[in-house]
This record gives structure tokens, C-alpha cells and sequence, in this order.
């Protein structure tokens, strides 16, 4: 049997016996959820890097604090995640505040490929941004139950699971980030909406 | 169906997360008939479709491939346990730790620096009861007047002069204490005089031989007549040691006054 049949709790056991191979399959599984998670909860990619690098030395160094009967692998690693991007954040508020009014290259992916247009492109990207910019403006407990349950399509049940909360805490969360980020979009948007309205009647006039 | 209990369900209802047919569609069919709940069902949809196209514009977003790299050349290095980091993240750079680091070292110096300084006042003091034995008789000790014939710690070896000097400051000590305290119960070591062990709870005086341990504290002089000790009230702020016996189970079973 190969690794990358094994399941992640059996990675974690391989990998604390030495097995270099287990910790190179467990890292490409789940470096992904890491990372996204930390670059929404930060909207910075230097950062996010950063924490994904130490969730992973954390997990070469205390992996067998690790209890399979308490949730899985990815719960675990997101939870080591989430504390260390809200202590990089408190550290560096006022680093990310100027993220949150920047235009930052890299921390927006964009998508040519997809597009019909360098209009749609532009478009689709200023659409990525305002929504970025309204997650990250959010409170921290709300961003960070909106990220795992709507970003990253987790349950309600591995979200308590990565918070250490209740599912019914997780629940309200999610329900005020969801009002809170629809006040966020709701101006942005109809500025959006006159904007193409007057855009439209300029091309027409 | 009333709009409190359809706002606990516009969002599962616009996740479309797993419900029960029979309430969503009665859900539904409330938002049809209210205005209010119509517009919020609408914008539940709205935000669901703007979160879906973010969350699908980082589908392709991975970590870089360096940090893949440095992770697993950290693993080569090292047994998982004793793994270091591959670099110094921000955080180590963060003044805190200097500072924190600074402070250590300098309680680090300190320490030294008062160890030392305890070394060197028995030193001294040992310096000073040489010469005293010297001044009385050097060639045999238990005539001098400072060291009583009848003493614990009385000299069988006149040749010894450290020993000398240990029995002359012990005996300063002890004659010392035996005039202004007092008739204490029973000796604690060589030069300590203390009380019986009085009880501290109702459990009775415990047994080092059942385990647990005795602590050195210091109290004030006070506290004494707690115990139904004499106490002179113009020294009762004045402290005074004393061996607090603990059990195994961690509680305080008895104590006893020493000076």
C-alpha cells in the first residue's frame, strides 16, 4: 500500500516514525486548506505562507499531540493555523489594515483564462476585490467562521471542531457574518450597478 | 410559518444545506407571501453567489512550492522532534523576544551575582572566628571560654582548625539564643532550636515516612498566637521561620516555630 492510500491519521503516525514520504503525501493533502485559509483570514500571501510553513513545523515537532478520536488531521491544522494568524494579526494590525485599503498583486488571483474579455477580467477581479475587502474588514470571529464554512466548505460540525465552539455558536456567527457582509456589498454594489448604468448610456448616447 | 422562525432558516435555505422537505418548503412558501422575507431570501442568494465565485477564484491558489521544499529539507535534517525551522519567520524578529532575552540574562547576572556574594559572608564570618579561636588557645580549644567542655559540637581533635572554628561559631550561636528565648522542645539541626510540630488540621500530625515533605516559610511572629504560643506584641511584626510539614496530598499538616 502506497501512501497516498493511507489515511491522513496514519500519515501523521508514519510520519512521526521518521517517514519523510508520509510527512510529503500529509503536507500535499492539506498545505492547500492551510494556506487558503490563512490568506483569506489575512489577505496577505507572505503571510499566509508564513503560517503554513509553521503549521507543518508544529506538526513535525508536536504531531503526536495529535488525537485522532477528537477530530482530523485538517481540524487539527487549521486550528494550529487559526492561532497563529490571529497572533500574527495582533502583532501586525497595522500592517494589515494598509493590506485592506491596497491594491495588493498576488493576494488577488486572476483568471484570464476563463474570461471572454479583458473587460470581464477586470470586472471579475474588482468583483474578487470588493468581496475580499469586505471578509477582511469583518471582526475576526466572524471571518473566521465565514472562511471555514463558505470559503472552504466546511460543516458546522468540523468548523466547531477547528474553533473549539459550539455548533450553535458557529451557526450565529455565520448568520451575523453573512448580514454584516451583505451591509459590506450593499453599497459597493449598487455604486457598481449606477456605474455600469451610466457607463451603458454613455455608450448609447 | 412566521418570519423570526424563517430568519433561523434563510441561511441554510440559501447554502442549501440538508433540510428537511417539508420546512424548506414551507419556508419558501412564507417568503412568497412576505415582502420582508422575500427581499432577505433574495439577498441570502446574492451573497452565497458572490462568496461561491470568490471562493472558486482561489481554487488554483497553493502554497509556493518553496515552502514544500524548505519543509521537507527540515525533515531531512532532523528527527521530527528536534526539527527546526528552516528560517527565521517574522515573529522571531519581534522586539519582545529581544527584550525578553535581555531580562533573562540580566536575572541570569543577578543570580550570580548574589550566589557569589552568599559564598563570600560565610567566608568572611569563617575568617573572623579563626582569629577568635587564635586569640583564646591555640592549642586546645575546649579551654577557651568561648567553647563550653560540655558542648554538642565540642572539638575532640585540638589539630583540627576548621573544626575549631566551626565549634566556636556554633556555640556563639547557641549561647546566644539560649538567653533570650524560651525553652525550646527540641533541636532542628546544628544550630536551630524549634518547637514541637503542632497540628494544623484535624487529620492529625502527619509522617515524612508517609511520604510528602517539609517546607522552610517565614511568618510573622504573630502567627504564633494562633497556635497558643506567647507572643511579645512588640515584635509581632517581626518575622519568624518556621518547617511547614506537608503531606502527599499536598496540604499542610503541621508546623513548628524555629530560631
Amino acid at each position: 500500500m502506497t501512501v497516498t492510500q493511507l489515511t491522513d491519521g496514519k500519515l501523521v503516525g508514519l510520519m512521526l516514525g521518521g517517514d519523510k514520504e508520509a510527512f510529503a503525501e500529509l503536507y500535499r493533502r492539506r498545505q492547500r486548506d492551510v494556506y487558503r485559509f490563512a490568506l483569506h483570514m489575512s489577505g496577505a500571501a507572505d503571510l499566509a505562507e508564513d503560517v503554513t510553513q509553521e503549521v507543518f513545523m508544529v506538526l513535525m515537532r508536536e504531531g503526536s499531540s495529535y488525537d485522532e478520536t477528537r477530530g482530523s488531521v485538517n481540524a487539527f491544522l487549521l486550528g494550529i493555523a487559526r492561532n497563529y494568524v490571529l497572533r500574527r494579526l495582533k502583532q501586525e494590525r497595522s500592517f494589515v489594515m494598509i493590506r485592506e485599503s491596497d491594491d495588493e498583486e498576488g493576494s488577488v488571483p486572476t483568471d484570464a483564462t476563463s474570461a471572454n474579455s479583458q473587460l470581464d477580467v477586470i470586472a471579475r477581479n474588482e468583483e474578487i476585490r470588493l468581496v475580499q475587502k469586505a471578509v477582511l474588514s469583518l471582526p475576526a470571529h466572524y471571518r473566521e467562521v465565514l472562511v471555514l464554512c463558505e470559503l472552504q466548505d466546511m460543516s458546522y460540525a468540523e468548523a466547531a471542531g477547528v474553533l473549539g465552539c459550539a455548533i450553535g455558536t458557529v451557526r450565529s456567527r455565520l448568520n451575523r457574518a453573512r448580514t454584516m457582509l451583505i451591509e459590506k456589498l450593499r453599497p459597493a454594489r449598487d455604486e457598481t450597478e449606477s456605474a455600469e448604468r451610466l457607463k451603458s448610456a454613455r455608450c448609447f448616447a | 410559518m412566521n418570519c423570526q422562525r424563517f430568519e433561523d432558516l434563510v441561511n441554510d435555505i440559501a447554502r442549501e444545506q440538508i433540510l428537511d422537505v417539508s420546512v424548506r418548503s414551507e419556508a419558501l412558501a412564507h417568503s412568497r407571501a412576505c415582502g420582508h422575507c422575500a427581499a432577505r431570501l433574495e439577498n441570502e442568494f446574492a451573497i452565497t453567489d458572490r462568496l461561491r465565485n470568490f471562493a472558486s477564484s482561489f481554487e488554483s491558489v497553493d502554497a509556493p512550492a518553496r515552502v514544500e521544499a524548505q519543509l521537507l529539507a527540515a525533515f531531512g535534517e532532523s528527527s521530527p522532534v528536534s526539527s527546526q525551522p528552516p528560517h527565521m519567520s517574522r515573529q522571531l524578529y519581534w522586539p519582545g523576544y529581544w527584550i525578553a532575552a535581555i531580562a533573562a540574562m540580566l536575572l541570569v547576572v543577578f543570580a550570580l551575582s548574589v550566589f557569589r556574594l552568599r559564598q563570600l559572608v560565610p567566608a568572611a564570618e569563617k575568617t573572623n572566628a579563626v582569629s577568635v579561636a587564635k586569640a583564646g588557645s591555640p592549642t586546645s580549644p575546649a579551654s577557651s571560654p568561648l567553647v563550653p567542655a560540655t558542648g554538642r559540637h565540642d572539638q575532640t581533635q585540638p589539630s583540627a582548625p576548621r573544626k575549631q572554628t566551626l565549634a566556636v561559631r556554633h556555640n556563639r550561636r547557641n549561647a546566644a539564643s539560649t538567653t533570650n528565648q524560651a525553652k525550646p522542645t527540641g533541636p532542628t539541626g546544628n544550630n536551630e532550636i524549634a518547637t514541637d510540630f503542632l497540628p494544623v488540621t484535624y487529620g492529625g500530625v502527619a509522617n515524612l515516612a508517609d511520604g510528602g515533605r517539609m517546607v522552610r516559610v517565614e511568618l510573622p511572629r504573630s502567627a504564633m498566637a494562633s497556635f497558643g504560643l506567647p507572643v511579645n506584641m512588640d515584635r509581632a511584626n517581626e518575622r519568624v521561620k518556621a518547617d511547614v510539614l506537608l503531606g502527599v496530598d499536598g496540604l499542610a499538616h503541621a508546623i513548628r516555630f524555629v530560631r
